[in-house]
């Protein structure tokens, strides 16, 4: 039996089917009522870094999950995410799960977080705003689904914005963030996809690339939804032998026998 | 992997974070604080590398923390000793833009040019193109600056919630500067006068959040009574009032709380006799007239000399001797208002005594400002009546009256002793005046029309 979200589990972390879970009084993260990502447990999550990361963007994260480009009912305190997860090794399809990313107590840890929510539109520009934000949620997503600790942000140049340990993983990989205001135009996302992707990869083997839209055509909803991209990237083989730099290796191994 | 892990502690990488949160709050002396660190912490491990490649760059890491934090010349300082072939291949080409860009900023001019950009911008009233150059350049003016900038740019923007919080920044780094509280209320102050009373209700509840102030609470007050005055129907009207009276008591008990020094503010005062003036016309007008007494009692304690406090305890006292005292007080000390001549000049009639009446009539017609139509109606016909019972000319008498009937042709007292006139009576008929309390009304709308309000401007800042 399979959780109604179509996983059957995470790293480090099983979850047992619906009436099992019921049965035993656990909450599935990926229900709509299940346990939140709270941004305030960013130090917790990432302990090399996460204080950073809260203090440089756990606001930006909450002024556009509630208040811009979609305003949220006063006293809104999360926001659902719906992600398209390519997991590790990356060979699977993506699927299609949700997460509610909030912010309770963020204010114990953010002094002033109300009139820092009322400066930011006036003191970042909009641009830097959105990339913030989605680095946070990129943050939370990477380690609730892959079990992944960003470790350090890493230099311009380096393809990624932070190096990343997974549990479990011998050596440590790269992910990129990025965000998106509005994705009104179709293609917007995956083309940014596609981009954060060759960057990824021109400087590391395999890596993680999220893209977070914050203002998502609905679908069936209503309204805009907040879209991230969480996929794992990885030098395929057949690209590998393929493409320009496959033959160039392979006339390269032919030379040296 | 081929990418060196330069922040292994991650410390710098936490300092760059909470300068960045802190200049995502304006704070720009801690901001300069913390990437000043990170910067730092950067350069000091610049020994713990052997490839030069890797020296280079976190140089010109370091330099960037440098450059964020506004240090241009420490910056600069250190991509002196940056060899461009040597850093990586990735980062080679961000090189020459960064160090033209340091160099820009580590110039002499550097401020005052960013500063008359910002001038041009505000004499343009560009607000996204300021809100920009602030952004960029958050160093060019003090944090207090920076704030009341912004604060002004979201005035112009509507943007009250922002602007409150701003102002509120802005007090606090420059806590001694009063004039800031007084920038911050004068919109909400100017709003009724533009028949924008809704927006000056939006924008003090927001200041009052962010400045609990005697000056914010006297301008919700004044506010508050502004929407009073406009309300629908008396049971709004009673609750609007009793809102107006409850922030004057605050702001009364702030004022009290005030240092010697802040409290004998000139501006403050104006303010504060404004809102005593409005808290007193409105308890006259919801029929509480021994508290709205006791409220000029306390006005001219804190302003025995100002003219006005007198002139509104006559209004909510008459008719009685203390009221007539009061309006010649008021006259005495140059209330240059049409108020006390033509309360003045309706107790002279009252008591049969024409020559006066006929002497504040003409003083009331005189003033700078001019009555309203009612008002100015009644004078003309007491001015006839008086002039008819003294003997003179009934041609001019009914010229007065024409006049008056014109101004105001449902004037019913004026329309009453206009047929006694013309019945050959020399008894003009004074009865209580029907409106007396818009005529308090009206005094309070008068003074609002004339308060001195100025819009905050920050041109100053950026032209020292």
């Amino acid at each position: 039996m399979v959780c109604h979200c179509g996983m059957t589990g995470t790293v480090g972390r099983t979850f047992p089917a619906r009436a099992q879970m019921q049965l035993r009084n656990i909450v599935c993260p990926c229900m709509p009522n299940g346990h939140i990502l709270q941004l305030e447990d960013l130090p917790a999550m990432h302990p090399p870094c996460g204080v950073g990361l809260r203090h440089a963007f756990a606001a930006q994260a909450v002024y556009r999950l509630c208040i811009d480009p979609t305003p949220q009912p006063l006293g809104t305190m999360d926001r659902t995410v719906e992600i398209d997860w390519i997991k590790r090794p990356g060979n699977a399809p993506a699927v299609q799960i949700q997460r509610r990313v909030g912010w309770t107590n963020l204010q114990n840890h953010l002094a002033n977080l109300n009139t820092i929510l009322v400066h930011l539109p006036f003191t970042l520009n909009a641009h830097d705003l959105t990339a913030h934000a989605a680095l946070a949620v990129m943050a939370l997503v990477i380690r609730d689904l892959e079990g992944a600790v960003l470790q350090t942000v890493l230099q311009i140049g380096s393809g990624g914005d932070y190096l990343v340990q997974i549990q479990g993983g011998a050596r440590p990989t790269q992910v990129e963030g990025s965000g998106i205001l509005n994705a009104a135009i179709s293609g917007v996302a995956q083309a940014r996809l596609h981009q954060k992707r060759v960057q990824v990869l021109t400087r590391s083997p395999n890596g993680f690339v999220s893209i977070t839209t914050f203002a998502h055509p609905g679908g069936q909803q209503p309204g805009p939804i907040v879209h991230s991209y969480m996929h794992y990237v990885v030098q395929g083989p057949s690209k590998k032998a393929g493409g320009k730099r496959g033959e160039k290796r392979k006339r390269n191994k032919g030379k040296k026998k | 992997m081929t990418t060196p892990v330069i922040d292994r502690d991650g410390r710098s990488t936490v300092a760059a974070a909470e300068a960045q949160a802190a200049l995502a709050s304006g704070d720009t002396p801690r901001a300069q604080e913390k990437y000043r660190e990170a910067g730092a912490l950067l350069e000091r491990c610049i020994p713990n590398h052997r490839r030069q490649s890797e020296k280079h760059l976190i140089r010109f890491l370091a330099a960037t923390q440098y450059y964020k934090g506004g240090l241009y010349h420490k910056a600069l300082n250190l991509c002196e000793h940056i060899q461009k072939n040597l850093l990586p291949p990735d980062v080679v080409s961000l090189f020459p833009p960064f160090i033209r860009d340091v160099k820009s900023r580590a110039s002499a001019d550097y401020t005052s040019r960013v500063r008359k950009e910002l001038l041009r911008s505000w004499t343009s009233q560009d607000n996204p193109r300021i809100l920009g150059l602030l952004q960029d350049h958050p160093y060019v003016l003090p944090p207090g600056g920076v704030a009341f900038f912004r604060a002004v740019i979201c005035e112009n923007m509507k943007s009250y919630e922002a602007a409150a919080a701003f102002y509120a920044e802005a007090l606090r780094w420059n806590p001694n500067d009063p004039s800031l509280i007084f920038a911050a209320v004068a919109l909400p102050l100017k709003f009724p006068s533009e028949a924008r009373i809704d927006e000056a209700w939006e924008y003090v509840q927001k200041l009052l959040k962010t400045i609990p102030h005697a000056a914010t609470f006297a301008v919700a007050s004044i506010v508050c009574f502004h929407r009073a005055t406009a309300a629908a129907d008396d049971k709004e009207q009673r609750r609007l009032s009793n809102d107006q009276i409850r922030y004057f008591d605050e702001a009364w008990a702030a004022y009290l709380s005030l240092s010697k020094d802040q409290a004998k503010d000139p501006e403050l005062y104006l303010i504060l006799d404004l809102a005593f003036e409005t808290a007193a016309i409105s308890l006259f007008r919801l029929g509480e007239q021994l508290r709205a007494k006791q409220v000029c009692d306390e006005a001219i304690r804190l302003g025995p000399h100002s003219p006005n406090t007198w002139t509104v305890r006559g209004i909510v006292t008459y008719p009685s001797d203390g009221a007539v005292a009061d309006f010649q007080n008021a006259i005495a000390l140059g209330d240059d208002t049409y108020f006390p001549y033509f309360y003045l000049a309706h107790n002279a009639l009252a008591r049969s005594d024409y020559s006066g009446a006929v002497q504040f009539c003409q003083e009331a017609l005189k003033t700078r400002a001019k009555p309203n139509r009612r008002i100015e109606a009644s004078l003309y016909g007491w001015l006839a009546s008086s002039k008819y019972v003294l003997g003179s000319e009934k041609d001019e008498v009914e010229t007065l009256f024409h006049i008056g009937r014109q101004i105001d042709p449902e004037n019913l007292d004026l329309e009453e002793n206009y047929r006694v006139f013309r019945e050959g009576k020399k008894e003009p008929r004074v009865r209580p005046a029907r409106e007396w309390g818009q005529v308090a009304i009206q005094h309070a709308l008068d003074r609002m029309k004339h308060f001195p309000v100025s819009s905050p401007n920050p041109k100053v800042l950026v032209s020292s």
